[in-house]
């Protein structure tokens, strides 16, 4: 047992008495008082029996206490059961042997406390008044989890939908691409969890894993606030002495590198803005290095906040972003570096060209004395205010217990960082910065920025990751000799050939589809060569009505009624028309053949239709049938089947579409191709 | 970091006093001749201070053509003044190794600086000159006007359920301020002139509109003298400050509607109006929505995330407002969850509430977690000095960040049901599904 007691005076760099007398001259920045000392406060420390290690801050500011514990140990390889240790911190809080979730629940909130415990330790407060009960709720679930089977489930079922939500989410996908890149799926940092790998946990492997990491020969406690040593030592003895344990596994990794020259990763949401760039790359960089306070100097300039580079730079200069940022992590197994922008798609490029030079600056030319001064400054007075919270203080005690830091590490932080010259700041540059070694990881509109960035990666070729970091899929190229036009042409031949599907004079035709009982029906109807007609009527409701009759044209909702501009009116008979294959050449569009792939199990051609305006979408036709089977637009996702005689021509009797979420079957239930329409229905009053 | 956020969320519980604790907050206020009201608070505990200037204006202050003005100012106040060169004002900042920011809502706007207790004199020097001499120059302008927009693609368009407040606000409101967002209009901040900005200034920025909030490590008579050095000598405002008088029709009719975003999950999303902060009704509300989703305990996430598993989350909380608000609850579906199920399984959370009293227990439980939240909240300087204003601006009652637990003590759980009865009615609320926009 000891007792430290940690009191640093900093030197006064600068000494100036304010006069309150003197005349107000409001030119120039009134100079500071003289520096208060900063104290780093004390902590006690003591070991149990069973091994865990005890640290105790008393602070009688506010009645309140909080109680930690970190577990000291290696990251573990998730492999097929990826997720394991994230499941385990939902799990471990789902009741104990001496409690249901619910009793569990009930009795931390009616304290007003706050607990969580999870894979990586355990936090709670509350009010001091409370602290018994405190400890023995965390003792419960820290000691005697029950990892109840049912609740796992409920849990596994939480943590796929969350999956689910994250996939739109740019800033955990950018997150999910770093972590691939970086680290690669062979190494814990690398590992992403999907639905499979979800679904492989069991309480089995959890309580195993449990069993091997949560000991006391691995537990580091906390306890700080508005309690003396000797309560704090009786409460831990009450509560922890019981809980024994061996010491944690120590794993071996696979170690890994910045790659040897840049890589571009993208993935492509097509719905995006803004580009989220990640500039990253991992080193070796631990919290016990020499270079640490060097670094976070370096960090701090080249973008550490609004005073930093890349902030000045993409921000406050060319507007791209706001906000551009960096971080050097460090960590005991492998360090991270991360140069971060959220820039709208159009400068995407030019924001990493940005992000590139400020690299070089920083590597191939000396910071300025002004810097250096203010980053310094900066430091110390974060330090200062980071004290204002007495949990700080065993925060410092126990990294330096885990990461083996010097002993004064904390009390020579700020002599270390004032020593800090112009030149070392350069020389972690030269060591940490690599302009020309990184993974550049960019979620964002493909489209409008895969050729920009084109240039960033040394092999010309971008790598597309789907929103897990797995590599997106393909379109596998099509057989020599296919081309779009025979994929029309087939297609053409498949429904009763191209005379045919060119000869519809005229058809009405009426479809079907049921959604939460209500019917919606869609009555359509064309002639040649230019007369249309559209009626969607929803639980009786008209909800559209249009009709084209030469260069006339109306349009009709329930919000109001309106006469079609021309653009509009060649645009509807476009739509209308039955087998608008047979007139793409007529038309003017483009057909692009993307390549092949499965969908829904069947091999399909994959093509781009572009029209003369630019709008496209994308369709698929069977490499069996024939058959268009689905097409998706910005509108939505429409499959087509049972396709069957109309007239002289096949077409789909069944339409799904995916509309806005929601999933609609229209099933034709009239349609007469080449006969009599009613003339009523093409009238334009 | 200077992120300087329209955000701004206004504190879902600002503070509450426990009877019996040592953590009395100390105050002392008063007003200057040119209107400016002060409030300092003494604390050596850490050599640091935190120092706050609240304006009373926000988005619910702007001109129909001209929304997001007020946080879009914000942004140009960061800019420099006649002293302090443009960029310089951060500048100032780091090197004294302090932190600074500032935040818009509908009511007001927020500038703050935490720094080392002998750098005092330094942070007065700067919110006086931001106060008198404030510079906003066309480079300036145009910068800040794409940053703003990046940080609205950032926060709203690229973001799932990012445009949520926007959507509420727009449907709930159809006279009041309120039915738009501070963030604002792009097209509307793209049209805004100089002279718009600096009659903003000359009309807002006044110290009679403004509240200086001082805590930490200082002395009080010392602090006083310098308040007075910096900003004594900065004249009052000339003309009246306009503040809205509209009065939001009562909403006869629930509205639905529905939203596509890009986003996997549905989720529904339902806002009641309910009467302005501070009222005998919004703490019976604050308790409600305690009981509703405060914890793992509570009601939605007991039953409607736990036991139905309807909900990945799902919270109700009032949107407190110094006008008549918002109590809104919020659910995500579970993968395959219907949202028309996930409402109902709200509404019969909802419904509970009105048909039977809360019991002792739960009530005791909420006051409990409000103890905690109070002194949680005072735990840092910058916290006291944001409370200490809030409260004499929205209430004029400094004092509250030492008494109005005692407002939350005296809610029933006949209170409780009452409110629920009266405004969680669905012709007082917005509806909205949201549902995944369809895409290639």
């Amino acid at each position: 047992m000891k007792i430290r007691n940690f009191i640093l005076a900093i030197s006064v760099l600068c000494i100036g008495l304010q006069s309150l007398n003197a005349q107000l001259d409001r030119s120039k920045a009134p100079q500071p008082g003289p520096a208060p000392s900063i104290q780093l406060g004390s902590y006690e420390s003591f070991k149990l029996k069973n091994g865990m290690q005890v640290y105790v801050v008393e602070n009688h500011k506010l009645p309140t206490l909080a109680v930690s514990i970190r577990l000291d140990v290696d990251p573990a390889l998730e492999g097929e059961k990826t997720g394991l240790t994230e499941l385990l911190g939902d799990l471990i809080m789902s009741g104990t042997n001496n409690r249901t979730k619910n009793q569990l629940d009930e009795e931390i909130d009616f304290i007003g406390a706050g607990l969580n415990v999870g894979a990586g330790g355990a936090y709670g407060y509350s009010l001091s008044k409370h602290r018994d009960k405190l400890f023995e709720l965390m003792s419960d679930v820290v000691l005697n989890p029950a990892f109840p089977t049912e609740e796992l489930e409920r849990i596994r079922r939480q943590y796929i939908s969350g999956l689910q939500a994250s996939l739109d989410e740019p800033s955990s996908i950018a997150s999910n691409m770093a972590a691939v890149a970086n680290f690669g799926r062979n190494h814990p940092y690398g590992e992403i969890p999907t639905e499979k790998t979800y679904g492989a946990v069991d309480v089995a492997g959890i309580q195993a894993y449990y069993k091997e990491v949560f000991t006391p020969r691995a537990a580091y406690m906390a306890i700080v606030g508005d309690i003396t040593k000797s309560e704090a030592e009786a409460l831990v003895n009450k509560y922890f002495g019981t809980w024994s344990g061996d010491k944690a596994p120590k794993r071996k990794l696979n170690d890994v590198q910045p790659p040897a020259t840049s890589q571009v990763y993208i993935h492509d949401r097509s719905s995006s803005v803004q580009s989220t760039i990640r500039l990253t790359y991992p080193i070796d960089f631990t919290p016990g290095s020499d270079d640490r306070i060097a670094v976070s100097v370096l960090s701090n300039i080249l973008g550490g906040g609004s005073t930093g580079r890349l902030y000045k730079n993409l921000r406050e200069t060319h507007g791209f972003t706001y906000g551009a940022y960096c971080s050097f992590s460090p960590d005991r197994v492998k360090g991270e570096v991360t140069i971060s922008a959220d820039v709208r798609t159009e400068v995407t490029d030019s924001a990493v060209l940005e992000m590139v030079k400020e690299m070089n600056r920083i590597v191939s030319q000396p910071i300025t004395e002004e810097e250096l001064a203010g980053t310094k400054a900066e430091m110390t007075g974060s330090f200062a205010r980071s004290l204002e919270d007495p949990e700080t203080i065993a925060r410092f005690a126990i990294n330096s217990a885990i990461y083996g830091l010097p002993s004064d590490y904390y009390q020579s932080y700020l002599q270390k960082l004032n020593a800090l010259t112009i030149s070392d700041i350069k020389a972690v540059a030269q060591k940490y910065v690599k302009p020309y070694s990184f993974n550049l990881v960019v979620v964002g509109k493909r489209s409008a920025i895969e050729k920009g960035l084109l240039k960033y990666d040394a092999d010309g070729k971008i790598t597309f990751l789907d929103p897990l970091g797995a590599p997106a899929a393909e379109l596998a190229a099509a057989p020599e000799g296919v081309t779009a036009e025979t994929v029309i042409a087939n297609y053409l031949k498949a429904i009763g050939g191209a005379e045919a599907a060119k000869g519809v004079k005229n058809y009405h035709m009426v479809a079907e589809a049921n959604i939460q009982g209500f019917l919606i029906e869609v009555s359509s109807a064309y002639e040649a060569p230019n007369k249309a007609f559209l009626k969607v009527k929803q639980a009786g409701q008209v909800a559209q009505h249009v009709v084209v009759n030469g260069d006339k044209g109306k349009s009709t909702s329930p919000q109001g009624s309106g006469d079609m501009e021309a653009k509009d009116i060649a645009e509807f008979l476009e739509e209308v028309v039955l087998v608008p294959q047979a007139f793409y050449s007529d038309w003017g569009y483009s057909v692009e053949l993307m390549g092949m792939k499965l969908l829904d199990e069947e091999q399909v051609y994959v093509l781009k239709v572009t029209d003369k305006e630019g709008n496209s979408s994308t369709d698929f036709y069977s490499v069996k049938t024939g058959f268009m089977v689905a097409s998706n637009d910005q509108e939505g996702k429409t499959k087509y089947s049972d396709y069957g005689q109309a007239g002289n021509l096949l077409i789909p009797y069944t339409l799904t579409q995916s509309i806005q979420g929601m999933n609609l079957n229209f099933t034709v239930t009239k349609v007469q191709v080449n006969g009599e329409v009613d003339q009523v229905l093409f009238s334009v009053e | 970091m200077t992120h300087r956020t329209f955000w701004g969320f206004p504190l879902l519980l600002l503070g509450l006093m426990v009877p019996g604790l040592k953590a009395q907050i100390e105050f002392t206020e008063y007003t200057m001749d040119n209107g400016l009201h002060v409030i300092l608070h003494e604390n050596h505990s850490t050599p640091i201070v935190a120092i706050s200037v609240l304006y009373h204006v926000g988005s619910k202050n702007e001109d129909t053509s001209r929304t997001g003005f007020a946080h879009f100012f914000e942004h140009l106040l960061f800019e420099g003044s006649k002293h302090i060169a443009r960029g310089e004002f951060d500048k100032y900042i780091q090197q004294a190794g302090g932190y600074n920011n500032a935040n818009t809502s509908q009511d007001r706007t927020f500038y703050f600086e935490v720094l080392s207790s002998n750098q005092l004199e330094l942070g007065l020097w700067l919110e006086s000159e931001r106060m008198l001499h404030a510079k906003i120059e066309e480079i300036g302008l145009e910068t800040q006007r794409e940053v703003v927009k990046e940080e609205k693609r950032l926060r709203v368009d690229n973001q799932p359920y990012g445009s949520l407040l926007e959507d509420v606000f727009s449907r709930a409101y159809t006279q009041h301020p309120y039915r738009w967002v501070p963030i604002g209009s792009m097209e509307h901040l793209n049209a805004a002139t100089l002279e718009e900005f600096m009659e903003f200034y000359k009309t807002f920025y006044v110290p009679n509109n403004a509240t200086l909030s001082i805590a930490g490590d200082i002395d009080i008579e010392t602090t006083k003298k310098l308040v007075d050095k910096y900003f004594s000598g900065i004249p009052k405002g000339t003309g009246e400050i306009p503040r809205p008088n509209v009065v939001e029709p009562k909403q006869t009719k629930e509205i639905r509607d529905t939203v596509y975003d890009e986003i996997q999950l549905p989720a529904v999303v339902q806002a009641y109006h309910i009467p302005a902060q501070g009222t005998e009704d919004h703490y019976a509300l604050q308790v409600l929505s305690s009981i509703l989703s405060g914890g793992e305990s509570a009601r939605f996430q007991r039953v409607v995330k736990n036991e139905q598993e309807k909900a990945l989350q799902v919270f109700g909380f009032p949107f407190p407002l110094e006008d008549p608000g918002l109590f809104v609850t919020l659910g995500i579906c579970n993968m395959g969850v219907d949202p028309a199920d996930l409402e109902k399984a709200m509404d019969e959370q909802v419904e509970r509430l009105k048909n039977e009293p809360v019991t002792e227990k739960e009530l005791q439980k909420v006051i409990n977690q409000l103890e905690t939240q109070f002194v949680e909240q005072n735990r840092q300087m910058s916290g006291i000095a944001e409370n200490l204003a809030n409260y004499h601006v929205y209430y004029g009652e400094a004092n509250l960040i030492n008494t109005e637990l005692e407002r939350y003590r005296k809610v029933s759980a006949a209170d409780v049901q009452r409110v629920a009865k009266q405004y969680f009615i669905p012709q007082n609320r917005v509806n909205l599904y949201y549902l995944p926009a369809p895409s290639n």
